[in-house]
């Protein structure tokens, strides 16, 4: 740091000897080459949309009728679809589409468009623009296309066709794990299960490169190990839940499954199936991480388990010995559940699943315990759901999530990297990774972002205005220009100066003359007042106009941001309305088991009644 | 009781309860509703004027306080692969240097497509200028250790009535040499 002054000081001291500038370069307005197109680029790679779209507008170009050059549509194209303006972006690469640019370029393009149109549910745009892509792809780009239709396929509830889509290329191999995950939906879906389970099982078992085919992998492992149990299989879903990591997003719903499992019936054995042009091959199931099935494996943490849940003291009597040990199977997933987040409903089920499992255990006291705990975990449970749910009726909710980067111009390419530190953020979460709320998010953003632009316009121009009446209240001071032209040795053009005036008898008719011209009579000359222009477009004119465009927008750019900021808090009032009815579910679940086993005491000590060993 | 009751029993509880675990292989969430495209697309018009508004406010700003004639703008460019810059320090004449940090979007936001950071416009009369720079960055797979990499440099440009566009860039002669800084100024082709 301290060369660094050094060298500052130095550079500035004049040490270093001046040189003088080379010759110009020249470059054609609008071209990739003018700076102002370039130091747009910039401004779009920083991810200001914006301004950039601004900056690249201000160039006369870019406003004629004529379609602007291609690098500039290009870059003007990118930064309006970046900054959420959609419409706009798509007509600037229709108009570049013969121009020369490159095809991948082109194409990169379109599929940008369709994914704007994914996200924000423009379904049928995104799959009209996509299938016009189809003929002038280049190879590169096939699985990125293919991934995208099968998506939107998907969310149009045609999967017969997004399974065509992925496999009819048979690309497998160049496909990613997300495209053959889809696939796996996509074929359970539309009712080719065995093929789907197959797909889901090969992304389950598959090598983790990273962080996010980690996380896929137990999403895969998550959705096939539930297919099998809702189809009664519980022996095919229990190695499946048993392969999901102990500690992850999905990893208290694989342990309420992998509870359930235990109890459902084994089922038939799963065959295996041929998808597409993939290559059936076995892969040993990756394992350096802690699974379910390591964690809750037969004999190492059985114990420790039933003294944390306080289950060491019962001794069962008159039950099935096989459903005991399935019961008691079942128990060990649930109770490492209970520890976990208690709003998760996996967690809250689980607090059903453990007392339902005792009673049929024949451990009738010990499942009266877990029911009142289970209630009370549930009324609390409620309780912050309502105080979250009151938070965003105060507003609240929304402006903790978007406090970060308020003046941020990524527009559509925003995301929000982390959650705050908010309760009813936190019960959000679902919801807030949904392009239905991340969209609209996004919008209520900038929104605000053009609200703000647009008051700090409205400073700035009623600053420029003053500015320039000022200019025009204090014109030039003639003496001080007398003085000047004098001091230069000029004759001053004002009056009192002294002008000395001569005959020229040397002037004559430009070019050369074989002999004198004719002289012609002088042309009538008729002068006359021009009448005023219609329209003056200068300075003035043009600060007023943009003072009244600017206080007619920003009303209507503040109603958008408010529209959206209920929008967005009717979105999350519904999912915590939906979890608060959950919630509710199982308390009526439990009162109604508690109820039972009051009446149960009432009724008198219960022949199938269990010893307790104090 | 069977086990196969209990089992059923079970079976019952969970098909009642866990409709969120069981809906996933819905795969998408709720789309958007009417409302929402509506407000969408309202939107979408809203921010097409605004950065309309802006462009020509940027314009009218520009004409009012940076006229052709006094106008000088300043950009500064990498033409360095891998070279990320962290500051830029510039003075015009005998004006305060000014210095201009950048993150490390920024820097390599720099070294997309040649494109141009715009460091200053300012006013100046028409004749002969100084300008001078430095900047200091390293290259992204230098050591952490490693010194930082800087350049100077100071030249003369003259200031015509035409508005005048000053490049600084850092280039370099090799691949082992070691980065300089220049300065260009570009004109528009009539």
């Amino acid at each position: 740091m301290r060369a660094w002054l050094a060298g500052t000081v130095a550079l500035f001291g004049g040490l270093l000897t001046a040189l003088p500038l080379a010759a110009a370069e020249i470059y054609a307005a609008g071209s990739s080459a003018d700076p102002a197109v370039r130091a747009a680029t910039f401004l779009g790679e920083d991810r200001r949309h914006y301004s950039a779209a601004a900056e690249l507008l201000r160039l006369p170009a870019a406003r004629g009728g004529d379609t602007p050059p291609s690098a500039l549509a290009k870059t003007l194209a990118d930064n309006y679809l970046g900054f959420g303006v959609r419409d706009r972006a798509e007509r600037l690469y229709r108009q570049i589409a013969g121009s020369g640019l490159e095809p991948e370029v082109l194409a990169r393009a379109g599929l940008r468009v369709a994914s704007f149109d994914y996200q924000r549910g423009y379904y049928s745009e995104a799959r009209a623009t996509l299938m016009r892509l189809r003929g002038s792809l280049p190879e590169s780009l096939i699985p990125e296309w293919q991934d995208l239709l099968a998506r939107v396929l998907m969310s149009q509830g045609r999967y017969s066709e997004a399974v065509e889509v992925l496999t009819e290329l048979k690309n497998s191999r160049d496909q990613s794990d997300y495209s053959r995950y889809n696939l796996g939906i996509a074929l359970i879906n539309d009712g080719r299960t065995g093929q789907g389970r197959t797909a889901l099982d090969r992304i389950g078992r598959g090598p983790v490169v990273d962080a996010e085919t980690l996380a896929l992998r137990d999403k895969a492992n998550l959705i096939l190990g539930w297919n099998f149990l809702q189809n009664r299989q519980g022996a095919s879903a229990r190695p499946v839940f048993g392969r999901v990591r102990s500690e992850g997003p999905f990893s208290n719903r694989a342990l309420l499954g992998l509870g359930w499992a235990e109890l459902s019936p084994d089922g038939s054995r799963q065959a295996r199936l041929e998808i597409g042009d993939e290559v059936s091959e076995d892969i040993a199931p990756f394992s350096t991480f802690s699974t379910l099935g390591v964690l809750l494996r037969p004999g190492f943490l059985d114990r420790d388990i039933y003294n944390r849940a306080g289950l060491r003291s019962f001794r069962l009597q008159r039950t099935d010995p096989d459903e005991e040990a399935a019961l008691k199977r079942a128990l060990v997933a649930w109770v490492e559940l209970i520890s976990r987040d208690p709003q998760d409903p996996a967690v809250q089920e689980a607090w059903l699943a453990i007392p339902f499992s005792l009673d049929r255990l024949g451990a009738h006291t010990q499942a009266q315990q877990y029911y009142e705990q289970a209630v009370e975990k549930l009324e609390a449970a409620r309780e912050r759901t309502e105080q979250a749910l009151l938070a965003i009726a105060g507003g609240r909710m929304v402006e903790t999530i978007v406090r970060r980067d308020p003046d941020a111009e990524s527009g559509w390419t925003w995301s929000l990297r982390d959650l705050p530190d908010a309760p009813e953020t936190y019960y959000l979460q679902t919801l807030i990774a949904e392009h239905r709320f991340a969209e609209a998010l996004k919008n209520y953003r900038d929104a605000r972002l053009l609200a703000r632009q647009l008051q700090g316009w409205q400073q700035r121009l009623g600053e420029l205005d003053a500015a320039y009446r000022s200019r025009d209240a204090q014109p030039a001071d003639p003496a001080r220009l007398i003085d000047h032209a004098l001091q230069r040795g000029r004759p001053a053009p004002v009056k009192g100066a002294a002008l000395s005036l001569r005959a020229e008898s040397r002037l004559g008719l430009p070019g050369r003359h074989a002999r004198r011209p004719a002289e012609t009579a002088p042309m009538p000359l008729t002068l006359q007042l021009a009448g005023t222009p219609r329209r003056f477009d200068g300075p003035f004119e043009r600060i007023q106009a943009l003072r009244a465009r600017s206080a007619g927008l920003l009303p209507a750019v503040e109603a958008s941001a408010t529209e959206h900021r209920a929008l967005l808090e009717r979105l999350a009032s519904e999912e915590l309305r939906a979890q608060k009815k959950q919630i509710e579910k199982y308390l009526v679940e439990a009162r109604f088991a508690l109820a039972r086993l009051y009446d149960r005491q009432l009724q008198g000590p219960d022949p199938d009644e269990f010893e307790i060993k104090k | 009781m069977s086990l196969l009751f209990g089992r059923t029993a079970a079976c019952a509880l969970f098909f009642l309860a866990l409709v969120p675990a069981a809906t996933a292989l819905a795969v998408d969430a709720p789309r958007p509703d009417a409302a929402q495209i509506e407000l969408d697309q309202a939107l979408q018009a809203l921010k097409d004027e605004a950065i309309s508004l802006h462009a020509e406010g940027l314009d009218v700003e520009e004409a009012v306080l940076y006229p052709p004639e006094s106008r000088v703008t300043l950009y500064f460019g990498v033409a360095v692969s891998a070279l990320l810059v962290e500051s830029v320090t510039f003075r015009i004449d005998d004006g305060a240097p000014q210095t201009v940090p950048l993150d490390e979007r920024q820097a390599k936001a720099l070294l997309r497509d040649q494109s141009l950071m715009r460091l200053a416009r300012v006013n100046v009369s028409p004749g002969a200028h100084r300008v001078s720079a430095e900047f200091r960055g390293r290259f992204a797979d230098a050591k952490a250790d490693s010194p930082p990499v800087s350049a100077r440099y100071e030249a003369i440009f003259d200031k015509a009535l035409a508005p005048a566009e000053l490049e600084l860039r850092v280039t370099r002669r090799s691949r082992r040499a070691e980065p300089q800084l220049d300065l260009r100024e570009w004109r528009p082709a009539r």
